[in-house]
C-alpha cells in the first residue's frame, strides 16, 4: 500500500470513525516510516475538517464528536511516541471553557470543546457548574488566550458577568478574550457585559475562537 | 389527582446504588448506540413531506423505540455517575398506575386537565407561558396579570424575576433565594389582582436551586400545594441531587410536580432519534422525577424552536406515540423564532398549536418567543394564538392529514426565516403596561392572521 493511500485509509477511518480501522492504519504508517507532518496535514487535519463540517450539517453529534476527538488524541499520540522529533504540534490556541456557576447544561459547551479539539486548540474543560474565581485562576494559570462561557439558565447568565468583572478587577482584562453563549444569552448580553464575542452555537463558537486567534479556518 | 409516586424510595436509591459509569462513557458508549440501535431497529424514518404524520404503526413504532431506549440506557445521576436502571414490569407498574386526570388550582380557578388521544375531539387544557424570559421588577406583576387575565388561561408561567433589591438574581446567591421569595410573592398578588386567587402558577422559576425552591414554598404568600413545580431531565436522560431534591421537597409539599423535558435535535442525535428520546424522557419523568404530568418543549439546537417543519414532525409523532399508548398527561410546550407583534410569531403559534391539539397534547402549553433569550419579548397575544388556533383544530375535528395540508401551506410563509427572524417588540412596546391593554396594532396583526387560518378551514370557537 503506499503512502498516499494509508494516509487516505486513515482519514477515512477517522472520518467514520472507526476506532479499529485508525489503529491499524496508524500502525502500518510507523511501520512504514511515511513521513509524519504529511499524514497530520493531509490526514488527521482534513479528517478533523470533515468532521465539523458533518456536526454543522447535523450529520454528525455530541457523541461523534467525543469519539473522533478520541481517535484523534490517541492517533497523534502513537505517532509522536514513534517518532518524537518529527512533527511540533503547534496549538492555534489555548481555551479554558467552563458552563458557568449555578448551571449544570454541558452540552453545548461539551460542542465547542471538540470542535476546539478537533480544530488545533488546546482546550481546559473545566466541567459545569463551575465558581466563576475558579475559571479565572485556571486562566491565569495555563495562560490561556480565551475563557469560552456558556449558560443555558437566565438566572446563570450574571455568572458570566461575574468573570468579566473579575478580570477587569484583578487587572486581567487585557490578556484573556473572553467568549459567551448557551440559550439564553444574545448578542445584547455579550455587550452588556463587555465580552468579545457571543456564539449562537458551538460552530458559531469555534468561528469566533479561531477569528479572535487570528486563524480563520 | 396527583398520582402516588412510584416507590419513591426505590428510586432514590437507584442514585446511590446503580451501575457506576463515567459522564463520557455514558454519552458515548451507552445513550448514543442506543439511541442510533432503536431508531434503525424500529425502522424509524423523518418525512419532510408530510409534516404531520397519519401512520399509526409509525408512532407505534416511536412509543416501542422509547420503551426500549428508556428501559436499556436508563437514567444517568451526574451527581453520583451511576446510572438509575428500572425493569419492564416497574415500568408496567407505574404506566398503570398513572392517573388520567390531574386537579390543578383551587376554588373557582379550579381545573381538571385529561390525557387525550390521537385527533381527540376532547379539548386540550391551556396553560399561557412567558416560559423563562427575564423581566424587571418594574414589570413582572403587570406581566403577569396580563398572562392570568386571559379567559382560556387554565395556569400559568412565570418569567424570570431579572434582579431583586437591584441585585441580578444569580443562581446560589443569597438573592437567588430573595428573588425565589419575591417572585412567588408578586405571582399570588397578580392573581388576586385579576380576581383568580386560585390560578395555578408555575413556580418558582427564578428559584433554579432547590435550596431557594424549599424557601420559595409558602402556602401563605408563595408557592402552594395547588401550584405547578417542575423538576427538568438534564438533557438527555440525566438528573442530579439537585433536581432529586427538589423532587423529593415537592412531594413532601405535596401537589403537583410536572416534569420539564426539552431533547434537543442536534446535540446527541438527528430527528427521528431526538423523537424516541422525547418518549424515553417522558417515561424518565414518570420513574424518576416523580411527575404528575411532562412540560415538553423539544428544541432545534440552533435555532431554539419547535416551529420548524422537522420539529413540528417531531412534536407531533412524538405526542401520537405517548397518546396512542399511555395515558400520561402532557403539555406541549411552544418554542417560536420570531418576536411579538410579527406575521411570523402569529404562523408559528398558530402551527403549534394545530399540531399538538390534532396529535393528543393534553395541554397546549403556549409559547415562548424570540428564543426566549431577550429581556421582555413575549406577550400573551402569542400564547392565545397558539391556544385558540389549537382548540379551533379540536372544534373544526380536524384530522392528522387536514393538519397536515394546513401546516405545509402556512410553514412556507416563514420556513426560510430562521438565520435572521424578526424579533418584534417587548411586552412595553406590545401593551400599555398600567391598563393591561394590548396595542391596537398587534390586535390588528392577531386578527388578521387568525382570518387567514379561517380561511384554511379552521372553525374559531368565539
Amino acid at each position: 500500500m503506499s503512502a498516499k493511500s494509508t494516509i487516505i485509509k486513515l482519514k477515512k477511518s477517522i472520518i467514520n470513525l472507526d476506532e479499529e480501522a485508525a489503529k491499524q492504519a496508524t500502525e502500518q504508517i510507523i511501520a512504514s516510516g511515511i513521513d509524519v507532518k504529511e499524514v497530520i496535514e493531509k490526514g488527521i487535519t482534513d479528517a478533523a475538517g470533515t468532521i465539523g463540517k458533518k456536526f454543522e450539517k447535523m450529520e454528525y453529534f455530541l457523541a461523534d464528536l467525543l469519539i473522533a476527538a478520541d481517535i484523534i488524541t490517541e492517533t497523534l499520540d502513537k505517532l509522536l511516541s514513534a517518532y518524537p522529533d518529527s512533527y511540533k504540534l503547534g496549538k492555534k490556541g489555548r481555551v479554558v471553557i467552563a458552563t458557568v456557576y449555578g448551571d449544570i447544561h454541558d452540552i453545548g459547551k461539551n460542542l465547542l470543546a471538540q470542535l476546539l479539539k478537533l480544530n488545533g486548540f488546546e482546550v481546559h474543560d473545566l466541567g459545569s457548574n463551575v465558581p466563576s474565581l475558579q475559571i479565572v485562576n485556571k486562566a491565569t494559570e495555563t495562560n490561556a488566550n480565551i475563557i469560552a462561557l456558556s449558560s443555558l439558565m437566565s438566572t446563570t447568565m450574571p455568572s458570566q458577568k461575574e468573570v468579566v468583572d473579575m478580570l477587569k478587577a484583578f487587572g486581567l482584562r487585557e490578556r484573556f478574550k473572553v467568549i459567551i453563549g448557551g440559550g439564553s444569552t444574545s448578542p445584547e448580553w455579550r455587550q452588556e457585559i463587555g465580552a468579545d464575542g457571543w456564539g449562537g452555537t458551538a460552530w458559531d463558537g469555534l468561528k469566533l475562537a479561531q477569528k479572535l486567534v487570528g486563524d480563520e479556518g | 389527582m396527583p398520582v402516588p409516586p412510584w416507590r419513591i424510595v426505590s428510586v432514590l436509591q437507584r442514585a446511590e446504588n446503580g451501575p457506576l459509569i463515567l459522564a463520557k462513557d455514558f454519552d458515548r458508549r451507552i445513550l448514543t448506540p442506543n439511541i442510533k440501535r432503536v431508531v434503525k431497529e424500529h425502522d424509524i424514518k423523518y418525512d419532510p413531506e408530510n409534516p404531520v404524520p397519519s401512520d399509526d404503526s409509525l408512532a407505534k413504532d416511536v412509543w416501542d423505540a422509547g420503551v426500549d431506549l428508556f428501559l436499556t440506557v436508563g437514567t444517568f445521576c451526574t451527581t453520583t455517575s451511576r446510572r438509575m436502571l428500572f425493569t419492564e414490569d416497574e415500568l408496567k407498574e407505574a404506566l398503570w398506575n398513572y392517573h388520567d386526570t390531574l386537579e390543578i388550582g383551587g376554588g373557582q380557578d379550579r381545573k381538571v386537565w385529561t390525557a387525550r388521544k390521537v385527533e381527540d375531539t376532547r379539548w386540550p387544557g391551556c396553560l399561557f407561558s412567558p416560559v423563562g424570559v427575564r423581566c424587571t421588577e418594574e414589570n413582572f406583576v403587570h406581566m403577569l396579570m396580563a398572562y392570568m387575565q386571559e379567559p382560556l388561561a387554565d395556569g400559568v408561567s412565570t418569567p424570570i424575576l431579572e434582579r431583586v433589591e437591584g441585585e441580578y438574581t444569580k443562581t446560589y446567591s443569597p438573592f437567588e433565594q430573595q428573588g425565589g421569595v419575591v417572585h412567588a410573592q408578586y405571582s399570588r398578588q397578580a392573581a388576586v389582582r385579576v380576581g383568580r386567587p386560585g390560578i395555578p402558577i408555575v413556580l418558582t422559576g427564578t428559584a433554579l436551586s432547590a435550596a431557594s425552591q424549599l424557601a420559595s414554598s409558602d402556602p401563605e404568600w408563595g408557592a402552594r400545594p395547588i401550584d405547578l413545580r417542575l423538576v427538568s431531565v438534564v438533557s438527555e436522560l440525566k438528573i442530579d441531587y439537585e433536581l432529586l431534591n427538589k423532587a423529593l421537597h415537592f412531594r413532601h409539599y405535596g401537589g403537583n410536580i410536572g416534569t420539564l423535558t426539552g431533547p434537543l435535535y442536534g446535540a446527541y442525535a438527528g430527528i427521528e432519534g431526538t423523537t424516541v428520546v422525547g418518549v424515553a424522557s417522558h417515561l424518565q419523568g414518570l420513574m424518576v422525577n416523580q411527575g404528575d404530568f411532562t412540560c415538553y418543549f423539544p428544541v432545534h439546537f440552533r435555532y431554539f424552536n419547535n416551529t420548524s417543519r422537522e420539529m413540528l414532525w417531531l412534536t407531533s409523532l412524538s405526542y401520537q406515540a405517548l397518546a396512542g399508548n399511555s395515558k400520561l398527561i402532557s403539555g406541549s410546550n411552544g418554542f417560536a423564532v420570531a418576536g411579538p407583534c410579527t406575521e411570523m410569531v402569529l404562523y408559528e403559534a398558530g402551527l403549534h398549536g394545530i399540531v399538538s391539539a390534532v396529535s393528543g397534547a393534553a395541554v397546549l402549553w403556549e409559547i415562548a418567543s424570540a428564543m426566549n433569550k431577550h429581556l421582555e419579548r413575549t406577550t400573551p397575544i402569542e400564547a392565545r394564538m397558539a391556544c385558540e388556533t389549537g382548540l379551533a383544530a379540536t372544534n373544526s375535528r380536524l384530522k392528522r392529514s387536514d393538519a397536515n395540508e394546513i401546516v405545509k401551506k402556512v410553514l412556507p410563509k416563514y420556513e426560510n426565516k430562521f438565520d435572521s427572524p424578526p424579533l418584534g417588540k417587548t411586552f412595553p412596546e406590545c401593551y400599555d403596561v398600567k391598563s393591561l391593554k394590548p396595542t391596537e396594532e398587534y390586535m390588528e396583526l392577531y386578527r388578521r392572521i387568525r382570518r387567514e387560518f379561517e380561511d384554511l378551514g379552521l372553525k374559531y370557537i368565539y
